[in-house]
């Protein structure tokens, strides 16, 4: 990597790590294992550095190191989950309290998911990104996408204790999927 | 968009607030870059000598200007450790209460890890007392780690580590607890990164801490549990120190980040007798993915004997497949009797016990990746092709023909080893094994499934039995 190459790849790091930073905690679930995790994949980006030719696409391709580190199956980490004492911000409208009290409930539930399902809802739920697109990222079909997320939400609803709770209905199809799944 | 769409939304912001950056975040990108440049430019020299077509791991040198941390002199901790016996050292009469995971103790394997240690140590189990103190159960192969104490007869007293195992409980190290001692430094095997863990005193007021490469830049050790630290080892770890720390900052104690017992790279696998027939260098290090019935895996070694003409009793083995199709065990292991190792697939009907078997040519040296077709079983329209890649590989992907795109195979199987649905007499259908990093441009290995199939393969299938 020349200067200008390291340079550049500083100036990266140096914007983009604190949303990379909370991508990999929603991965992972606790900070310590998020620092981690993304030092491992800012690693292996620098790595590659003279390889990503369009600056535009790092942030694509971190995130798919990101995942593919963290449900990599070799990685032997145990995922006993630290409890956290932070406090997510609380919800607006309705019940402040029992919104927290549900937030919390799927963070948890969250932390129980196997990993590929847990990459899948935070690349969906929390990265915003589209079914096509979190199949690129995981490199797989948009058919294990669906498939996969709707078995994760049947999964969180059902650990959460909160099947019968109205704010979490699925619509339909989504049921339906993952009844089949 | 539906409630639960909203609410995890809002779940995931509400916690991704909360995380504050890192004061440094290029610090230990460097020093980790060269830990994996180092570690797979070891895997690319183990599998440079494939001589199949498969792209061997490369990693440009692109950190040959890395500046070296510089060589600081090494803080002087704090203040000095506390003198005398710590009410933090670990005190074989009163010792830390156990921590970790439950389940490594369940179904009575805390008392099988007592016997088989008292067996190990030469004594009755009624002569030991067995101390657990933290375990940990590796979530994807399931295999369980556990630092104990024990008192053997005499009143010596020692702590050590002891792993679970397909065979049994496997004693990893034990050594003598010396007075005082206020921290058991223990090393974990990796993927990539070498880890050291740390189990202390049982009060969560203590601090533990670790600074690597001599810098004295101490940062807190990601917990594991109350009093239990875990930390990568990587770099120049020669200098690297950890420290504990009671609640008033008075250092417990500040010691090299050596582990005192460390833990192999947790590829024994299934180890069937014969274990002890020396292993030719064509074995592959690789841990084993997924399992199989004890008893078929003898037969499979029985029929292996057949097919070669050794001795049962003077194979060595290691299985690096073990699963069902359906109604079909399935098994790929390699196999040895004082020549190379060849590799052997097997499988099994459940339904009507037929066989199948393919002996392979002794295996090239550094392999990117097995493969084996499986016969289909009757009433069925598919073999089953077996793709086994080596560990740190990513993704596979399939072509069914010479005219396709390699997509990804839907079910990656167990621990990256996949079985795909192959119609019987294909040809020129391709396999893309990707890297860890799931990067298509730098697979390990890029060919045809003869060509894959080629890396071990040589003789005709025996077939249906």
């Amino acid at each position: 990597v020349d200067e200008q190459a390291k340079e550049d790849f500083r100036s990266y790091v140096a914007a983009r790590s604190p949303a990379l930073l909370r991508t990999a905690y929603m991965l992972t679930g606790n900070r310590s294992d998020a620092e981690d995790l993304l030092q491992t994949a800012l690693a292996k980006t620098y790595l590659s550095w003279d390889r990503i030719r369009a600056r535009e696409a790092v942030d694509g391709y971190v995130r798919r190191v990101l995942v593919n580190t963290s449900t990599s199956w070799w990685r032997r980490r145990k995922v006993d989950e630290v409890v956290t004492d932070e406090l997510p911000e609380p919800g607006t409208g309705r019940d402040a309290s029992a919104d927290l009290d549900l937030h919390d409930a799927l963070w948890t539930a969250l932390a129980g998911l196997p990993k590929r399902q847990r990459a899948m809802v935070v690349l969906r739920y929390y990265e915003d990104l589209s079914e096509a697109e979190t199949a690129q990222v995981m490199g797989v079909s948009v058919g294990t996408v669906k498939s996969t997320t709707s078995r994760a939400l049947s999964r969180l609803r059902e650990t959460t204790g909160l099947r019968d709770d109205p704010r979490l209905d699925l619509p339909s199809t989504e049921l339906a999927s993952g009844a089949t799944s | 968009m539906s409630p639960i769409d909203d609410e995890l939304r809002t779940a995931l912001r509400g916690r991704a607030h909360t995380v504050q950056p890192v004061p440094d975040p290029l610090a230990g990108i460097e020093r980790r870059a060269r830990t994996l440049r180092r570690n797979r430019a070891a895997a690319a020299v183990a599998g440079s000598a494939l001589a199949i077509g498969a792209l061997a791991v490369g990693v440009p040198a692109v950190l040959s200007t890395v500046t070296p941390a510089p060589a600081t002199t090494f803080a002087s901790p704090t203040a000095a450790p506390v003198p005398g016996v710590s009410p933090y050292a670990l005190d074989p009469q009163a010792p830390w209460a156990y921590r970790g995971d439950e389940a490594v103790l369940g179904d009575g394997s805390r008392e099988t890890y007592a016997r088989e240690y008292a067996v190990a140590k030469g004594v009755a189990e009624d002569q030991v007392r067995f101390v657990p103190l933290y375990g940990l159960r590796d979530e994807p192969t399931g295999a369980d780690v556990l630092v104990f104490l024990a008192e053997l007869p005499g009143g010596e007293v020692r702590w050590g580590v002891v792993r679970s195992g397909e065979g049994g409980p496997e004693l990893a190290g034990d050594t003598v607890l010396e007075p005082g001692t206020t921290a058991l430094p223990v090393g974990l095997a990796s993927d990539e990164v070498r880890r050291l863990l740390v189990v202390a005193a049982d009060d969560d007021r203590l601090r533990l801490e670790h600074a690597a490469d001599g810098t004295g830049s101490w940062r807190p050790m990601a917990s594991r549990g109350t009093g239990i630290g875990i930390t990568p080892r990587e770099g120049d770890v020669a200098r690297d120190r950890f420290r504990v720390l009671d609640p008033s900052g008075q250092v417990v104690t500040d010691q090299p980040a050596e582990p005192v017992i460390a833990l192999g790279d947790g590829t024994e696998g299934q180890t069937p007798p014969g274990d002890d027939v020396p292993a030719p260098t064509n074995v592959v290090p690789w841990p084993q993915r997924g399992e199989v019935e004890p008893e078929l895996l003898e037969q499979a070694l029985v029929d292996f004997a057949e097919a070669t003409g050794a001795s049962r009793d003077e194979l060595g083995s290691r299985l690096l497949y073990g699963g069902r199709r359906g109604g079909q065990v399935l098994v790929l292991l390699q196999a040895w009797s004082g020549g190379d190792a060849r590799a052997f697939a097997w499988s099994y009907e459940l339904d009507g016990g037929s066989r199948t078997s393919r002996l392979y040519e002794p295996t090239a040296p550094g392999p990117a990746a097995f493969a084996a077709v499986f016969p289909a079983l009757p009433g069925e329209t598919t073999d089953a092709l077996l793709v086994v890649p080596e560990p740190t590989a990513g993704q596979v992907l399939y072509a069914p023909d010479a005219g396709s795109e390699p997509r990804p195979v839907a079910d990656q199987g167990t621990e990256a080893a996949v079985v795909i649905d192959r119609t019987p007499g294909t040809s020129g259908d391709r396999v893309l094994v990707l890297d860890g990093n799931g990067d298509p441009d730098r697979p390990v290995f890029r060919g045809t499934i003869d060509e894959l199939l080629a890396a071990t393969a040589g003789e005709p299938d025996r077939g249906a039995r």
